[in-house]
């Protein structure tokens, strides 16, 4: 990241839970990004999500708000004049969709979910969470998931994905609720090819990315490869 | 004292709207927002008489009953937000010019006790109709369904075009985020019965062309409960030898309630606004503490006690014989924590408190129309298109003055059953079309999620074979929140509904 | 909301150190583009600040 720039941080405030929950993204780790973009020298630095709740409950329970605002970044609410309608030639099933200007305007966009186990998206990670950035009625990407997910993140590529996997929900998600379904891994997965990424969250919950249609569909489309022998990782142990 | 009064009328308007602001998530405040509507004291008879019960929360109303007995109609003059509103709105108005030393007619004022006396004795038979007049009530109706919504719309108006100029971003934002904590709603608040609710604010409102405070002389129950009690007042009007007999303050008069002989007022209608005070050029006019010298006859015959009691318990038999209440759509589907149907009905005074902050939050709230028959016309119901009820709230039992729904502490509230989801096997999409879809079991809030799959191979309408996820419906878990039915994709009636099939209900 | 305090504190100091520490390695690959995926496990807030 240089200096000067504009950075939207993209967590997962999309429910009414606490952290404890695992159902949004470690406010912690969101503080933390966000202090060390400013100490990079970022101009500004927005966080923001379109939420499943209603939005004020998700962003004060989830702890997200508050920690944000203290390391210094702005936090927004979503304003429905501000999707700006995103044309996708490439798209298999979806060929245009309202995106949020802020996200495409941004000079760096980090995208931040947190690993949670998910009935259509198996596990929902990177991909899925580009659908907090997204307008219109989402309810209509659930149909042939797996085909839209990649066709929307053709649109639009993150700077940075950053997997929140300290807490990570293995059932009943996304939404949660039950502490006994929230176990406590205690890691981060960054990087810069969201398949990559995403494909090795997926061995978190002992499922093999080449059993998953979207990473299957995103490596085919050249968005990045699924395949982590041929993927150039590093792997830091600070327990060692 | 005019001043006084005016500064106490705008005072309490003040206050009214500050409480209703108030009204939203996240709802941490120190003075309740339903103060108002405890306050007023038919509510508090009218739902005692129906329910049979004491009801804690109205006691507030006793206190301004009893002030009313040595200080008279203050209430109507001095503190009513309806009264403040209906003053300002006569003095937009152009009435009739008079002659002079003609007096306006009194004809109507035997209504306000004739509705009384029906209010009553339909309560007296379990049918409560007090809410239709309560001014409290009325106002804050009218302002959650009517007045805020378009004051929402016309402000959110404002910055969608500011946003669209592209002007001042940054600062206009700003603004708007600052005005979504405060004033504006999260979004545009939009309700059932808004119209007919409408009508009835502007009919109050237009016939101050006619007279100043129409409804405040001739239609008020309230004001004619307090009139009752102001009888044996001990603020009295005096006036003194110098004055000319000049009749400006009977025309002055608010409530037509100086005589012909203008030394003498009628304690009954008399709300002390001091219109009277001021007006007279010779400052022949004073309220003071003293012996009973007005007139203090209630207006209202025998026979017109007779025939509004007949009308009473006429409405009592046609709502309760009326069929429409007794076709089970399930559709009356209650806010958490409501008590049982018939006690419901009997407290509801169809303030809208419980709509108003539920549309800040899940937003599932709405005034009904027939849905549990003509007894229970603008009684709150969930419908789940709409809006959902919120997991982590339980604001509607905070504000219901009349605990019609009960504060149930969260842990109680999310276990406790609205109705039950069913799916609509016709329209659910994976049961139609042998697709994925489970965007309803994606949002279901209960932590065993009440929604669950049958995974099993079903052939799709190509003729192929495909695994597929069937959604089905824990009875036992779920709490018909909705949030499955707002959130569905399908276009049109959606592929799941709710019923207020094994609501559970609360018993005081 | 306050009853889950202890963890909550445990839950910070150790979520901070690793998210301080993937963003420094993953700030480092932005720039080189040395590694497409860095991983970071067990961190603990001594170990991480006696690191950078």
């Amino acid at each position: 990241m240089k200096k000067g720039q504009t950075v939207l941080i993209k967590p997962n405030i999309g429910w009414d839970r606490l952290p404890e929950q695992a159902a949004n993204t470690n406010p912690d780790e969101v503080a933390q990004v966000v202090k060390m973009c400013k100490e990079a020298g970022a101009k500004r630095v927005r966080v923001l999500d379109r939420t499943c709740n209603q939005a004020r409950r998700c962003y004060k329970r989830s702890g997200i708000e508050a920690a944000s605002k203290k390391a210094g970044a702005e936090v927004r609410h979503i304003v429905k004049s501000r999707f700006k309608s995103v044309s996708i030639p490439n798209g298999e099933l979806v060929k245009s969709w309202p995106f949020y200007r802020d996200a495409l305007e941004a000079d760096v966009f980090i995208n931040m979910p947190i690993a949670k186990d998910h009935s259509i998206s198996r596990v929902t990670l990177g991909f899925k969470n580009i659908m907090g950035i997204i307008g219109g009625d989402r309810g209509q990407i659930h149909k042939n998931f797996m085909t839209k997910i990649v066709d929307l993140n053709l649109a639009i590529k993150p700077t940075l994905t950053i997997i929140d996997a300290y807490r990570v929900l293995l059932r009943n998600g996304p939404s949660g609720g039950n502490l006994a379904d929230v176990a406590e891994k205690k890691i981060v997965i960054a990087g810069t090819d969201p398949v990559a990424v995403d494909s090795y969250a997926m061995g978190l919950f002992d499922i093999d990315p080449g059993q998953v249609e979207y990473l299957k569909n995103a490596t085919r489309r050249g968005l990045g490869q699924m395949d982590l022998s041929k993927v150039k990782m590093k792997v830091v142990d600070l327990s060692a | 004292m005019r001043t006084a009064r005016r500064i106490s009328q705008i005072f309490f308007l003040l206050l009214f709207l500050f409480l209703f602001f108030q009204a939203r998530y996240p709802y941490e405040t120190w003075l309740p927002s339903d103060l108002f509507l405890r306050a007023s004291p038919l509510v508090a008879i009218a739902t005692i008489l129906a329910t049979r019960k004491v009801i804690a929360s109205v006691l507030i109303a006793f206190i301004i009953l009893l002030l009313t007995v040595p200080l008279g109609r203050f209430f109507c003059g001095w503190i009513c937000p309806l009264g403040t509103i209906i003053d300002g709105s006569d003095n937009l108005m152009k009435r009739k010019k008079r002659k002079p030393r003609q007096r306006e007619s009194t004809r109507f004022r035997s209504w306000k006790f004739a509705i009384l006396a029906a209010v009553l004795v339909a309560s007296l038979f379990s049918v409560q109709f007090i809410w239709f007049f309560d001014p409290i009530a009325l106002l804050t109706r009218t302002m959650t369904t009517v007045l805020y919504p378009v004051f929402s719309f016309l402000l959110l108006g404002l910055f969608n075009f500011s946003f669209s100029t592209g002007l001042f971003e940054d600062q206009v934002y700003s603004a708007y985020d600052m005005a979504q904590n405060t004033i504006l709603p999260i979004a545009q608040p939009m309700f059932f019965e808004a119209v007919l609710i409408s009508l009835v604010f502007i009919g109050i409102l237009s016939l101050g062309m006619v007279t100043r405070r129409f409804w405040c002389r001739n239609l008020c129950p309230l004001g004619a409960l307090l009139g009752l009690f102001s009888k044996f007042r001990l603020t009295k009007r005096y006036v003194n030898e110098t004055c000319n007999s000049c009749s400006i303050c009977q025309r002055e008069c608010k409530m037509n309630a100086i005589e012909d002989d203008y030394a003498v007022n009628n304690t009954v209608e008399c709300i002390e606004c001091m219109e009277c005070v001021s007006n007279c050029k010779p400052h022949s006019v004073s309220y003071k503490f003293g012996k009973n010298i007005g007139k203090n006859e209630i207006d209202l015959s025998k026979r017109r006690f007779i025939q509004a009691a007949a009308v009473g318990l006429a409405g009592v038999a046609i709502a309760k014989t009326s069929a429409v209440s007794r076709e089970e759509t399930g559709l009356a589907i209650r806010p958490p924590g409501a008590v049982k149907e018939d006690d419901f009905l009997d407290r509801c005074i169809r303030c809208q408190e419980c709509v108003r902050i539920c549309a800040t939050t899940g937003g599932c709230l709405q005034p009904s129309f027939l849905q549990s028959g003509w007894e229970g016309i603008w009684t709150p119901v969930a419908v789940p298109r709409l809006g959902y009820c919120e997991y982590n709230c339980n604001l509607c039992g905070q504000v219901c003055p009349t605990g019609a729904i009960q504060n149930l502490v969260m842990e109680k509230k999310q276990k406790l059953k609205m109705g039950i989801a069913y799916f609509d096997k016709s329209r659910c999409i994976p049961w139609y079309s042998q697709q994925d879809c489970l965007v309803c079991e994606e949002h279901c809030p209960t932590p065993d999620k009440a929604i669950k799959f049958d995974i099993r191979e079903a052939r799709t309408p190509e003729g192929t074979m495909r695994t597929v996820k069937f959604p089905y419906v824990d009875e036992e878990l779920c709490i018909g929140c909705g949030i499955c039915v707002t959130k569905c994709p399908v276009i049109g009636k959606a592929g799941i509904f709710v019923t207020n099939a094994r609501a559970e209900r609360i018993e005081v | 909301m306050s009853t889950l305090s202890r963890r909550e504190f445990m839950a910070k100091s150790a979520g901070a150190g690793i998210a301080a520490s993937s963003l420094m390695l993953s700030q480092k690959l932005v720039a080189d583009d040395a590694w497409a995926l860095v991983v970071v496990k067990n961190g603990s807030p001594a170990q991480l600040v006696r690191r950078h």
